[in-house]
Formats: C-alpha cells, sequence, structure tokens
C-alpha cells in the first residue's frame, strides 16, 4: 500500500527540486536572512529578538509561498499534460497518488525550511544566541502549519475550478485562520442557538492558526505543558488528514 | 456518489480535529491581550497586516524601531513621526505613552519596552509623568509577574518621588546588574551621580557603556564624559 504512496512522493520531491519557483523562492530566503541582518541594526539591543522573530517570520512566509503555489498546480498541471492517464493506468488507487503528491511537496518544503534554519541559526549564533528548546517548537509549529495549508490548498485546487480562485481562497483561510480567538469570542457571546452552531462550524471548518504562533509567545510568564503539543500534534494530522480524504473523495469523482 | 467512505472519512477527520483543538484551548490558551485592547496609531495598516499574517511579535518589533526612531529625532517636528495636532501641543515627546502602549499590548511580554518607556516617563526632564511610568510597568508585572526588574523600577520611582536619591541610587546599582538593564538608566544613575559629585560612581558606569556593544549610542557621549569626569577628579 506504501509502495506506490513513496514512489510518487520521491518523483514529486525531484519535480519540484528542479522547479525554477521553487529555487527563486529559496534565493529570496537568503535576501531575506541579508535584510533582517540590516534592519536589525535598528533595534539597538534587541538585535538577536529583531533576527529571530524577521527569520521565523520569514521562513514561514517563503514555505507557505513555496507550498502554495506549487500545490495549487499538482494535480491540475499533470491533469492538463495527459500525464495523468499514464500514472492511473497503473494500478494506482487515486487516494494513493493525493497522498503522494502531497507528501512529495510537503518533503520538498521541509527540506527547504530545513536549508533556511541552518542558514538562520548560523547567523543568530554568530549574534551571540544560544540554542533552546523553543526555537525547535516554533519551527515545529511553523512547519505544521505549512503542513495544514498545504492539505488545504491542494482541498481548494480540486475543489475550485480555476488557479487563482484556489489561491484566493486559500490565502482568505490564512487569515481567517489567524482570526480564530475572535470567531470563538462571538460564538461564545451570541446567544442566538444558529449563529453559535454556524460559527462553530466555521471555526472548526476553518483552520486554527493561533495554535502554531508559538514564536508570538516564546517569552511568556507560563508556557504551555505537554499536553497542549500532543493536542496540536493531533489537530494537525487530523486537519491535515480532513483535506487529504476529502480531496482524495473529489478526485475519485473526476472521469479521466 | 463513488467512495463515500473517503468524504465520512474526511468529515470524521475533521471533527477529531475541532475536538483536539477544544481540547487544546482548553489546556492553555496564550494570555494576549484581545484585539479591542490594541493601540492602533497612525500606523494600524503596518499592525494590522502583521497580525493578519499571523507575526504578532514581529508586528512589535517594527513598533518598536518605529519608537526608538521617534525618540531619536531630537529637535520635534522633524522626521515627520509626530502628527500636526500632536505637534500643535508644543510637547516634545507628543503621544508616547501611546506609542509605548501600542509594543506592549502587541507584545506584553517584551521586556525591554516596559523598562524604555518606564526610563523616559520616570526620569527624562522632558517627559517627567511618573505616573505613567508606574501604569506601565504595572502592565508589565500582570503579564511577567515573576519578572523582578519590574518591581525594581517601581521601588526606584517611588524613591525618586519621595526625594530619597540614596535609596534611589542603590535600588538602581541592583538593576544595573542585570543584562536587560537598558543603557538609559545607566546615563541616567551616572548623572545622577555627577550632579552629586560622586565623579568616581559617575566614571565607573560611563567607563561599562563605552564598552557595552548593545549601546553605541551612548558611546560618543560617554568618552566626553570620561574626559570630563577624570579632570574633575584630578581637580579634586
Amino acid at each position: 500500500m506504501t509502495a506506490p504512496i513513496l514512489a510518487i512522493a520521491g518523483y514529486t520531491v525531484k519535480e519540484h527540486v528542479r522547479n525554477r519557483v521553487f529555487q527563486l523562492v529559496y534565493l529570496f530566503m537568503a535576501v531575506l536572512v541579508a535584510g533582517a541582518l540590516v534592519v536589525s541594526a535598528l533595534a539597538q539591543d534587541q538585535r538577536l529578538r529583531m533576527m529571530m522573530d524577521a527569520g521565523l517570520a520569514g521562513m514561514e512566509l517563503i514555505a507557505l509561498i513555496g507550498i502554495l503555489f506549487v500545490t495549487v498546480n499538482l494535480v491540475r498541471e499533470e491533469s492538463e499534460s495527459r500525464s495523468i492517464y499514464l500514472l492511473l493506468s497503473r494500478p494506482i488507487e487515486r487516494w494513493q497518488y493525493i497522498v503522494g503528491r502531497y507528501l512529495g511537496t510537503l518533503s520538498a518544503v521541509g527540506a527547504g525550511i530545513v536549508l533556511m534554519t541552518l542558514v538562520h541559526a548560523a547567523s543568530l549564533l554568530f549574534f551571540g544566541w544560544r540554542p533552546d528548546a523553543l526555537y525547535a517548537a516554533a519551527l515545529l509549529c511553523a512547519f505544521g502549519k505549512i503542513a495544514v495549508m498545504g492539505g488545504l490548498a491542494l482541498f481548494l485546487s480540486l475543489a475550485t475550478t480555476s488557479t487563482p480562485s484556489a489561491t484566493a481562497f486559500t490565502l482568505f483561510l490564512w487569515i481567517l485562520g489567524h482570526f480564530s480567538g475572535e470567531i470563538r469570542f462571538l460564538v461564545e457571546k451570541s446567544t442566538n442557538p444558529f449563529v453559535t452552531a454556524l460559527g462553530w462550524g466555521v471555526g472548526a471548518a476553518a483552520p486554527d492558526f493561533a495554535f502554531f504562533n508559538i514564536r508570538d509567545f516564546m517569552d511568556a510568564a507560563t508556557m504551555p505543558g505537554p499536553e497542549w503539543y500532543a493536542w496540536l500534534a493531533v489537530y494537525t494530522l487530523g486537519y491535515t488528514a480532513a483535506t487529504l480524504f476529502l480531496s482524495s473523495w473529489i478526485f475519485s469523482q473526476r472521469e479521466f | 456518489m463513488r467512495h463515500p467512505k473517503l468524504l465520512a472519512l474526511g468529515l470524521a477527520s475533521l471533527l477529531l480535529a475541532a475536538f483536539a483543538r477544544d481540547a487544546a484551548y482548553r489546556s492553555f490558551t496564550a494570555p494576549f491581550p484581545g484585539h479591542s485592547q490594541l493601540i492602533f496609531g497612525n500606523d494600524r495598516l503596518q499592525d494590522i497586516a502583521f497580525l493578519s499574517a499571523g507575526f504578532r511579535r514581529l508586528a512589535a518589533d517594527a513598533a518598536w524601531i518605529q519608537y526608538l526612531q521617534f525618540l531619536g529625532v531630537r529637535e520635534f517636528g522633524r522626521g515627520g513621526y509626530a502628527t500636526p495636532e500632536e505637534l500643535a501641543g508644543g510637547v516634545m515627546y507628543p503621544g508616547l505613552m501611546r506609542r509605548t502602549l501600542r509594543i506592549v499590548r502587541l507584545d506584553p511580554w517584551f521586556r525591554q519596552a516596559y523598562l524604555y518607556g518606564a526610563s523616559i516617563f520616570a526620569w527624562s526632564e522632558a517627559t517627567k509623568s511618573p505616573e505613567n511610568a508606574i501604569a506601565l510597568l504595572e502592565e508589565g508585572i500582570r503579564y511577567d509577574p515573576d519578572y523582578w526588574m519590574y518591581k525594581t523600577f517601581l521601588a526606584a520611582i517611588a524613591y525618586r518621588e519621595r526625594d530619597q536619591f540614596a535609596k534611589m541610587a542603590g535600588i538602581l546599582e541592583e538593576a544595573l546588574r542585570n543584562p536587560d538593564c537598558p543603557a538609559m538608566i545607566k546615563s541616567i544613575l551616572a548623572n545622577f551621580y555627577k550632579t552629586e559629585k560622586r565623579y568616581a560612581d559617575a566614571l565607573r558606569i560611563w567607563e561599562g557603556l563605552i564598552r557595552d556593544e548593545r549601546a553605541p549610542e551612548y558611546h560618543e557621549r560617554a568618552a566626553g564624559e570620561i574626559v570630563r569626569l577624570r579632570a574633575a577628579l584630578r581637580g579634586k
């Protein structure tokens, strides 16, 4: 069962590594790190903090751009070039194809994040930073966010009729995900059961990115315990699995 | 409809994710001030853009840089950092409390912003509003109750208000040993020592500041003060 998934994931990684857009995106990251070095000098004795924040945010943004622009075209390009017929004529389940393509894309972006982390950490170490576990936690959370966004982008690329609409909806959900606290507040304050149910439904369907922004409260007086991280992992896996199942279901309805 | 199992599994996974999300919120919620408590000034679009992208701490960093640039404008009216209404009031640093709150409401654990802001309000002749300094430090203590520097600063401000300068100096000397202590506090204490003709103590602080790589903006002034203080000590 896993062999076809891994084979598809493998060729997807190779495809992305050769993709010029991908390469340009990571070159842009180097520019971003250099820019962070310059701008952080304006922050007086908060230079290290500025470099940390700009670097983490930059990496997340670059990874988001990478996974978004690659994933919305992931299946569409192969459908339009008809090369998908070759794949589907093999004894491969459609869900295996979807999962393989997704995992390959995520692996390529993950490798990019590792590369960016090395550059970022090296620049931080140069300015006297001492590595700590929260940095790793912030990176893992950023990766979790990217994993969720990748699944969402794939689902929307199959559910919508065009690349621009898939991109626009995905970006809209990215922004909505950062206001999950406000959605919860409105749901709690509402006395209308219909509005409460609707709000809960929207909150459940839209991604909740408040969790993943651990870098925003890295210096907080109280930090979450292991239970919170466990629930975050369940949320990430559950939401990503939901997008992949729904993507596979939509893909299985298509006639080729 | 083909493969209804995939649809069912998809919806079930979404429900699991929703359950995990609620469980995580019950376990821990980051204690940020609500968005209604954020202070949006002239840069509201900037702050909202950062918040929409989930870069709250980076928003505070950008606000911090703008804050330092605002304070660094020596002649008020230049640099475009104050609105015409603010400038008409004839105040050296118009809207400083609002600008400081903007940063700390975005990142309530930005210690340097609290300490720096409180220092200016408590000890700068241009602002002279200890009540703002106290309000700022009390807000810092609410979010970071175990950070002793806030309480140290409160004690120092209290002694200053009661003209108990020796006790104030003692408290600030203790604060100076902490790496988080803003360079501004060191210069304030050094100036106090100079006023009290405690030239050796003042010299010690300026010599420390000139060696401090994190406070290059004080190096030129420190060099001048060191020359003057050494001359004063020789004259003694």
